[in-house]
């Protein structure tokens, strides 16, 4: 079993004229233990597939299914077990992180308590600062924190690194690489940053306008066209331009 | 996993209530003035108290919705325990109000600090302003949770067919819950007018026997439906709202 599945999923916004197609027959799954790397220009769909995967969007056709189970039923033994991070999540602005450490440790069962000085001396954030005293880049360090504390089977990631400076987002990488190194935990994030996501991941899926461009292991892809991931990703946009 | 939940609603809330409870309580025990079936000043209160309470625990800034809404608890369990926490809070604070008159403390203050010659005729007596307090501040806690929750959920669904029909009828029933709400407001300030035409030197809680029924229709029942209907609207919504990311 794939811990992300998802089988000709397709989501529409707006009604009538003002229709949009943002998922349009999407199908593809993440291996157990991978690191997926969700690749597309702005508009692409990736957000809407990701919130259909934490069960935030309904999707119009199709299955989507996380850990085997269909994330609309809102399962609470199935959220214990993922961790996400929203493109512009924030937390309640009153909080520490020990606060939200606190907040967190008491919902999820598998709560690293140990992680969270550690890494919040890696990414450089005070015990004692509350969240809205944060930068923009330290607010993301601090969801990124509380995602991999959380200690989750799966994942889910979107945009994680925006807003980090490049330190702090090869710490990030190496973080989540070790988070990973069991062979258990399965991650997927979208990215612009094409580097960060060639750097980490094993499989990557590129979309454009809502459908799926081109899915599978980065390693395998990359011997076929004899490209690293940015011109892979420039020629498989343009090459589906020029079809259109 | 409830725990979690009340905190937070504790949290958010605690700031803005805890002050407006002082308040309330140094006014239930120092207003001179007779407290009556209708108190007006003690309906307001119990206005502003129901409303700041659904408004503080029931609203979310857009960017903490996703963080809540992925947690470990259901969009369901999030609602119930959230309306819970406030029915909680308020049961308390009329429970306080309650022992501040039942148990003579108010009755105490008046008579020491005033000299109030009402008392101790009109202790008991008094307890009947708590009909006004609970039916204005269960009224706008769950009329304002009901709203914020519609609105979160009207905000991000799109309505097709019947579930187009079911909004038009919505917000006719809400437009009309409104402009009742205006009425039943005016009507009760005309029906507590009526205490000035009585002779109070006899007893200062003499009531206007239409009054009674004419307030229990007007609020304590809305009040009543409202408190059986919300909790299951709000789950509803909860969780079939659409959560922005």
């Amino acid at each position: 079993m794939n811990p992300i599945e998802f089988q000709d999923v397709c989501h529409t916004f707006g009604t009538g004229t003002d229709k949009t197609l943002a998922v349009d027959r999407l199908s593809f799954s993440v291996p157990q233990g991978s690191v997926f790397g969700l690749l597309g220009a702005n508009g692409a769909g990736k957000t809407t597939s990701i919130r259909m995967m934490m069960g935030h969007l309904r999707p119009d056709a199709g299955t989507v299914r996380i850990l085997g189970r269909d994330p609309m039923d809102q399962d609470e033994s199935l959220r214990r077990r993922v961790a996400y991070i929203s493109e512009n999540m924030q937390l309640p602005h009153w909080m520490t992180i020990p606060e939200t450490a606190r907040f967190c440790a008491r919902i999820y069962p598998a709560w690293k308590h140990d992680l969270v000085e550690i890494l919040a001396d890696r990414f450089h954030l005070s015990l004692k600062k509350r969240y809205d005293e944060f930068s923009k880049g330290q607010r993301r360090a601090m969801c990124i924190l509380l995602a991999l504390c959380q200690n989750a089977d799966l994942l889910i990631l979107d945009e994680p690194a925006s807003g980090l400076d490049t330190i702090a987002r090869r710490d990030f990488l190496s973080n989540m690489l070790e988070f990973v190194c069991d062979g258990e935990r399965t991650v997927l994030f979208s990215s612009h940053i094409l580097g960060d996501i060639e750097r980490v991941v094993d499989s990557v899926a590129m979309m454009k306008s809502g459908r799926l461009l081109l899915s599978g292991e980065l390693d395998e892809l990359k011997e076929d066209v004899r490209k690293n991931l940015e011109d892979m990703f420039v020629d498989t946009i343009g090459r589906d331009n020029q079809q259109q | 996993m409830n725990r979690v939940i009340c905190l937070l609603s504790l949290r958010e809330s605690a700031i803005w209530i805890f002050p407006l409870l002082c308040f309330l309580f140094a006014w239930v025990l120092l207003s001179t003035a007779p407290l009556r079936y209708y108190d007006p000043a003690l309906t307001l209160f119990g206005v502003i108290l129901g409303g700041l309470l659904a408004f503080r625990i029931f609203r979310d800034s857009p960017g903490v919705r996703p963080f809540l809404f992925s947690r470990a608890f259901s969009p369901s369990r999030l609602f119930t325990v959230r309306w819970l926490f406030g029915m909680g809070v308020l049961a308390s604070v009329w429970l306080v109000v309650a022992i501040l008159i039942g148990l003579g403390i108010r009755q105490s203050v008046q008579t020491s600090l005033f000299v109030n010659g009402w008392y101790p005729m009109i202790r008991f007596m008094e307890l009947q302003c708590l009909f006004g307090f609970i039916t204005a501040s269960l009224l706008f806690y769950q009329g304002t949770a009901f709203f914020l929750t519609l609105y979160y959920f009207e905000g991000r669904r799109r309505f097709k067919g019947w579930t187009r029909v079911g909004r038009i009828l919505l917000t006719v029933f809400s437009s009309l819950y409104v402009i009742l709400g205006a009425v039943g407001l005016g009507a009760v300030l005309i029906t507590t007018g009526f205490y000035d035409n009585f002779d109070n030197t006899l007893h200062p809680l003499t009531l206007s026997y239409g009054t009674v029924p004419t307030l229990v229709v007007v609020f304590a029942v809305p009040a009543l439906v409202q408190t059986l209907l919300v909790p299951f609207a709000g789950r509803y919504c909860y969780k079939n709202q659409e959560i922005e990311s």
